[in-house]
């Protein structure tokens, strides 16, 4: 029995003021400490991409970044004066070393990856966006292509130096502004994820055990900040959904995908070329079909300059009247050479590039959609602002079949301009010319000293192998490379290629590197009666073209085991001895028309490092499922908090309005406490829960919670007739309002962070207070 | 008994006459305010106080001192177990000159009544004292005489357990609207009153401090506070879940909450107030019940019928389990 104190009545409740002091803030060391800790972790998970990037160097780039900006962080909050007599001050505190470390990050990507375009080198310009913008694109294309583990090239590591840059701002912000360290795992766990989404097998246990231990110990850093529960529903939200979100993420089907095989426009193809072929999903590129049931060889472009280091096609020129309605003739040929003119039929289904699949040589192009030219100088056809994906076109050409006597009557002619298809660098390896000379320098015609080279690849002692220059270091087709494959022996298309090019240039023959597809594979169906094929990812090739005169660009075949070698190529020269010159020498006229469906098998199987990005190649998409699926989860997860913000502002609006009475006003207090985790049960008068609000808000002034109780105890309770008189706080419908989130604001402020954080995502009165609300009971 | 509502009176008059008589009191007996304003609270809602406990805790100096501080006429009746019904109510003796029977009233004939250790007067004698207290009157061989108004008893009774005494029964200790307990004073409080009691009696200088028409305007006051539906509806809940209690023998009367929102009305003017609050229903609850209702032999245990503290935990377990209403809605 309590009963009001009537001899000493003003004010029985204030006695209770100084019953609570807010716990002291850990001061600065904590703040250098949890840093510290949260920097250990992001090393140990940064760590954690290992499993999808070659090599180390990338870990130091991005570890020093995120020591910067953790680093900048911690600085600034050392300078920034902590005198909390100001409140600016705090927000000052609290403010400015997230945004320094933002402008440091942003100084730190423009001083790396766009000095040349910053003012100062470090200051971005409108250049270094666009610059950033390329680096985005060209990371993009280069995640969908590159094998795994992929090299950190440029591109990529901007991209990996924005997101570890983004999620160490978040880790700080996290632990040090809003101090909830054990929010702090999810940006650790982000960068867990990410090889775990590519793949599950991606996972490296010990990376995953480390950085729990980290984050354990940044919590303990943080020990007097009590979250445990958080931290542990965080720990099992986060390993549940690594392990689990890459079963449930749909299945990326490179089929289905568009950018399954490419060339940018800005890249040198020959470089994603063996990329391409490594990688460990074969998906179909096109398919066409032809008149004469040929099968063909399509090119994209011919590489014409060597520069030593690179093969390079000619730089575009684009004019407007090269349509390909109409293309020219092809140079060289002349009339006394048989050709029969063929027309197929190609339908591409998943290919990044700007040049179109065409047999060579092409003189007509029908049913393109776009702006398509074809360029004077190799035939090739480009267009420049689309690409060749979900082209449906028919093409006209010839196929050329000259007779050998004609090759060799050619000879060693090298017509005017055509010099150029004979440049080298001066400083070449010597083993390469020699080689040459070794293998053909004793034929008399071009025609013989290719069909040698040939010869000398395809049945010398050389491997096919797609792996073997990478392995060993010296994948490209510079000279460098050529030197080392011709000593290795082992490579795919491209180093046979290049090699035989080069070997034919320093022997006088004119060459160039074509880079296309294999014919594919014969389908069993026909398509309108017509032979249909099917060319993967997987026929993408390379081969050489060298040019005689009266005839034009022929196409050689040196790559052991691939392809088909053409009718005329596929001849012993009778009159050069030679040491390879133990094939049938008999022409063979069924090879040439054979699909390459029997070469194909023959080639090795990817080894085991390219099969392991198996199904997940374009990780790309991947990412951007779970990006929606989380986003999805985030919108999802708001929804409470969305309906529980927007009725405590109707609540509190109408009560301002005074369309709403107190009574309005204190049911949002009350939802909010309930929110809070503040048990006020309705068989507590309101007495009663002002009196448990006023415990909770501690030393807060309780003056806001006794106007608004009195005000609600008179609404309800009241007689509705007659003057309110002593006892009874009279208050306008504004100050309620300002009572109700004064006391609003006090309860948050006074309850701990995991609390607070709960109330405001998972509002416990969400429903039942929305339920309430649309009642209307006032 | 019956006041005019005419003649309430302010609210602050009545909160500081209110005080003074508590702290009028409180000169008399220290450190027991709840007590001394429960029992204000039940003189000021028109009903009759029984008080409990061992003797010499000051029952009965609480009793006279809340009688002295009002300026009305004060009747003590020491029960014995001899005392005859007619020792309370009063006689009617022939008059030999005018020759018929004169009724000479009784001490039950004033506004505060003391009826001290009530129950060790037999059942016969204290059933005439409660007669009088429902009904506010008294008849004797035929004739009705309507006893003083205000009337108020306040009756001090040692524990059963006590050797000599008639426990009321169950329908007269319902006509108390509230029973309260003393308790022994604390240690300071218990100093204070032997240095105070050394020289003379405090209570011989009590003076009083409101009249007995301030008295009737003050419960008027208490007729006019407001009592809303919502407050209502929680006594009744209360109430009615004393009788659906399993632990409970026998719940609350309808005339028990009667009494509970009346005393109700009361306190919420001693607090100033002008509405009843679901605050005062609560406090209330245990003084104004706990006499009435019979637990169970489960709960009472070894033939205490009683069981005090088992039946007040009962009450305060159904007060904390009762939803309390919120806002302005009435009956449909």
């Amino acid at each position: 029995m309590t009963f009001p104190d009537l001899a000493t009545r003003p004010a029985p409740e204030t006695a209770r003021a100084v019953t609570r002091t807010p716990p002291a803030r850990a001061g600065r060391p904590s703040e250098v400490r949890s840093t510290g800790a949260l920097l250990l972790a992001l090393l140990v998970t940064i760590a954690g991409l290992h499993v999808i990037l070659d090599g180390v160097a990338w870990w130091f780039g991005l570890a020093f970044l995120s020591a910067l900006l953790l680093g900048s962080a911690v600085v600034v909050r050392r300078i920034v004066p902590v005198r909390i007599d100001a409140v600016g001050a705090i927000a000052l505190r609290r403010l400015l070393p997230p945004v320094v470390s933002v402008i440091v990050l942003l100084l730190a990507i423009t001083a790396t990856f766009a000095p040349s375009t910053a003012i100062l080198g470090i200051i971005p310009t409108s250049q270094s966006w666009d610059t950033f913008a390329q680096l985005v694109e060209a990371a993009n294309f280069s995640i969908a292509r590159q094998s795994l583990p992929a090299t950190a090239i440029t591109p990529i590591m901007f991209l990996l130096c924005l997101g570890v840059g983004a999620l160490s701002l978040l880790g700080d912000l996290l632990v040090n502004t809003l101090r909830f360290p054990a929010l702090a795992g999810i940006p650790l766990l982000v960068l867990l994820a990410v090889p775990s989404v590519i793949s599950i097998d991606f996972t490296d246990p010990i990376v995953f055990v480390l950085a729990a231990l980290c984050y354990l110990r940044l919590l303990r850093a943080n020990a007097s900040r009590r979250q445990t529960g958080l931290a542990l529903a965080l720990s099992a939200v986060v390993l549940v959904g690594t392990l689990v979100a890459p079963l449930l993420l749909p299945e990326v089907r490179p089929a289905q995908n568009t950018n399954g095989t490419g060339f940018s426009s800005g890249v040198n193809p020959v470089l994603t070329l063996g990329q391409n072929l490594r990688q460990g999903v074969k998906h179909t590129v096109l398919g066409y079909s032809s008149d004469s049931g040929t099968a063909q060889y399509l090119r994209l472009v011919s590489l014409q300059n060597f520069s030593g280091s690179d093969w390079a096609p000619n730089a575009f020129r684009q004019r407007s009247t090269n349509t390909p309605a109409a293309i020219g003739a092809p140079p060289g040929l002349s009339a006394n050479v048989a050709t029969k003119e063929d027309q197929i039929f190609v339908t591409v289904d998943g290919l990044t590039s700007p040049w179109l699949p065409l047999p060579y040589p092409t003189s007509r192009v029908r049913g393109l959609d776009g702006d398509w030219y074809w360029d004077s100088d190799g035939l090739a056809v480009k267009s420049p602002n689309r690409d060749a994906s979900n082209e449906s076109y028919r093409a006209t050409g010839l196929i050329i079949e000259p007779t050998p006597a004609q090759l060799t009557s050619a000879g060693t002619t090298v017509p005017t301009g055509f010099d150029r298809f004979l440049a080298l660098p001066p400083a070449m390896p010597k083993i390469i010319a020699s080689t040459a000379a070794k293998v053909a320098g004793g034929a008399t015609s071009n025609y013989e000293k290719a069909l040698l080279l040939q010869r000398f690849f395809r049945e010398g002692d050389f491997q096919y192998s797609e792996t073997a220059p990478v392995d060993k270091g010296y994948d490209g087709i510079g000279m460098s490379v050529i030197a080392a494959f011709l000593k290795a022996k082992e490579g795919y298309c491209i180093h046979f290629a290049s090699a035989m090019a080069v070997m034919a240039r320093s022997l006088g023959i004119p060459s160039r590197v074509a880079v296309g597809f294999l014919p594919g594979t014969q389908l069993s169906a026909t398509v309108n009666g017509r032979t249909a094929f099917t060319v993967t990812s997987h026929d993408l090739h390379a081969w050489p073209e060298l040019y005689f005169d009266g005839i034009g660009w022929t196409r050689f075949e040196p790559t052991v085991s691939r392809g088909d070698v053409p009718a005329y190529a596929n001849v012993a020269s009778p009159d050069v001895p030679t040491p390879f010159n133990t094939a049938t020498p008999a022409p063979s006229t069924s090879a040439s028309a054979k699909p390459s469906a029997s070469a194909a098998p023959l080639a090795p199987e990817p080894t085991t490092r390219a099969t392991a990005g198996a199904g997940q190649a374009s990780s790309i998409s991947a990412w951007i499922w779970l990006l929606v699926a989380l986003f999805g989860a985030a919108v999802l997860g708001l929804v409470p908090s969305a309906t529980r913000v927007l009725l405590r502002r109707r609540r509190l609006r109408a009560v301002a309005r005074g369309e709403a009475t107190a009574l309005m006003a204190w049911r949002e207090v009350l939802d909010t406490a309930a929110d809070l985790g503040i048990d006020l049960p309705n068989t507590a008068t309101p007495r009663e829960a002002a009196h448990l609000l006023a415990e909770a808000v501690g030393g807060a002034e309780r003056g806001s919670i006794d106007r608004l109780r009195a005000a609600v105890e008179r609404e309800s309770y009241g007689s509705a007739v007659g003057s309110p008189r002593r006892g009874l706080l009279i208050t306008s419908s504004t100050s309620l309002a300002a009572d109700a989130r004064q006391i609003i604001v006090d309860l948050r402020a006074a309850a701990d962070r995991p609390r607070r954080l709960r109330s405001t995502l998972f509002p416990s009165s969400a429903w039942s207070g929305m339920r309430r609300g649309l009642r209307s009971d006032d | 008994m019956k006041t005019d509502t005419d003649n309430a009176m302010d609210v602050d008059d009545f909160y500081r006459l209110s005080s003074e008589i508590v702290r009028s009191i409180e000169t008399v007996i220290d450190g027991k305010r709840d007590v001394v304003q429960m029992a204000l609270t039940v003189l000021l809602a028109e009903g009759h106080l029984l008080i409990e406990d061992v003797p010499g805790v000051g029952k009965t100096m609480l009793a006279r001192a809340l009688a002295k501080s009002v300026d009305c006429t004060v009747n003590r009746i020491q029960f014995t177990p001899d005392l005859l019904p007619s020792d309370i109510t009063g006689v009617s003796i022939y008059n030999q000159v005018e020759r018929e029977f004169e009724f000479k009233p009784g001490p039950i004939f004033a506004n505060i009544v003391i009826g001290d250790e009530i129950n060790r007067a037999s059942p016969k004698t204290q059933s005439a004292l409660l007669e009088s207290m429902e009904e506010g009157q008294v008849t004797v061989d035929g004739s009705t005489s309507i006893l003083a108004s205000p009337f108020t008893v306040i009756a001090t009774q040692n524990p059963v357990e006590m050797e000599g005494t008639y426990p009321l029964p169950e329908a007269q200790r319902d006509r108390f609207m509230a029973r309260i307990s003393m308790g022994y004073p604390d240690e300071a409080a218990e100093l204070a009153m032997l240095r105070t009691r050394e020289s003379s009696s405090p209570l011989a200088d009590l003076q009083p401090v409101v009249s007995t028409v301030q008295l009737i305007a003050m419960i008027a006051t208490v007729r006019n506070v407001f009592v809303s539906w919502a407050v209502e509806q929680y006594a009744v809940s209360i109430s009615q879940a004393t009788r659906r209690d399993r632990d409970l023998r026998l719940g609350a009367s309808p005339r028990a909450t009667l009494q509970l929102v009346r005393a109700a009305k009361a306190r919420a003017a001693l607090d100033g107030r002008e509405f009843v609050l679901p605050d005062d229903i609560d406090a209330l609850a245990i003084p104004l019940l706990s006499h009435r209702l019979i637990p169970t032999n489960r709960v009472a245990g070894n033939g205490n019928p009683f069981a005090t503290g088992a039946v007040a935990d009962i009450i305060a377990r159904i007060v904390a389990a009762t939803p309390v209403p919120l806002g302005a809605v009435g009956p449909a």
